[in-house]
């Protein structure tokens, strides 16, 4: 249950970043006052997912060890790899997987009950 | 560019983050749980304030963070800022007031991750930034 709010903390962030993401590409080019930006459906994903992303943070530090559970909130990293390289189809290089697989090593030893 | 400048909010943003996340620890322990949200006789109200007080620091952080950004490659700004998986773990493993303890798989299990983010952060020497153009 304490891995399951974990991860849902962490995939309320990458959707977070991924509506930046959309909120930043739609303004581009587009002449188009503070307010209309501020109107963006995006934009308004991005807050909700963040907030949320940080209410359920908050539950998660009411079950786990923060000095183990903020390390593993790196498990970021490797979602936001898996969205770059699977729904963005950018290129991942192999320096990249390496930092991968350090961080899922890391969150595994840490998520060894002690 | 300006450097130092740079590392200062980096730095600035480790320190904020750091303490955000232990203020949230402390004071989530001391929170009702969801199930018992409906039915709180009474909240304690010194946990309140440093919840508040920790998700105000954690948006302050952010802020240094974007300013740390305009001096430093994002590379180098990672490599900062996982400094504060290590200054987490070892204050709330040495403070009595978190309860918290060392071991070797966790201290290995921090170690990685640092490399880790460090390593996903890096662009390799010669390859060009091409992000860093305005």
């Amino acid at each position: 249950m304490s891995l399951l709010l974990l991860l849902a903390a962490c995939a309320l962030t990458c959707l977070g970043q991924v509506a930046q993401k959309y909120a930043v590409e739609s303004w581009r080019g587009v002449e188009s006052t503070w307010a209309d930006k501020l109107r963006s459906p995006w934009l308004g994903l991005a807050v909700l997912s963040l907030g949320g992303g940080l209410l359920v943070w908050l539950l998660v530090l009411q079950r786990l060890e923060v000095g183990i559970a903020y390390p593993m909130l790196s498990l970021n990293f490797v979602l936001i790899t898996l969205i770059a390289r699977f729904v963005f189809h950018e290129p991942i290089d192999r320096r990249h997987w390496l930092g991968v697989a350090l961080v899922m090593g890391g969150v595994v030893l840490l998520g060894q009950p002690s | 560019m300006n450097r130092r400048r740079g590392v200062t909010f980096a730095l600035g943003s480790v320190v904020l983050v750091s303490a955000a996340q232990l203020g949230m620890r402390w004071s989530m322990t001391r929170l009702p749980a969801p199930d018992h949200w409906l039915h709180v006789d009474s909240l304690d109200g010194r946990a309140l304030t440093v919840v508040i007080a920790a998700i105000f620091a954690y948006a302050l952080s952010m802020l240094c963070w974007l300013a740390a950004l305009r001096d430093l490659p994002l590379g180098r700004a990672y490599a900062l800022l996982s400094i504060s998986y290590a200054l987490v773990y070892l204050l709330a493993a040495s403070l009595p007031l978190f309860n918290e303890s060392f071991s070797f798989s966790k201290s290995l299990g921090v170690a990685l991750v640092m490399l880790g983010v460090i390593t996903l952060n890096t662009r390799p020497a010669r390859a060009p930034e091409l992000r860093s153009a305005p």
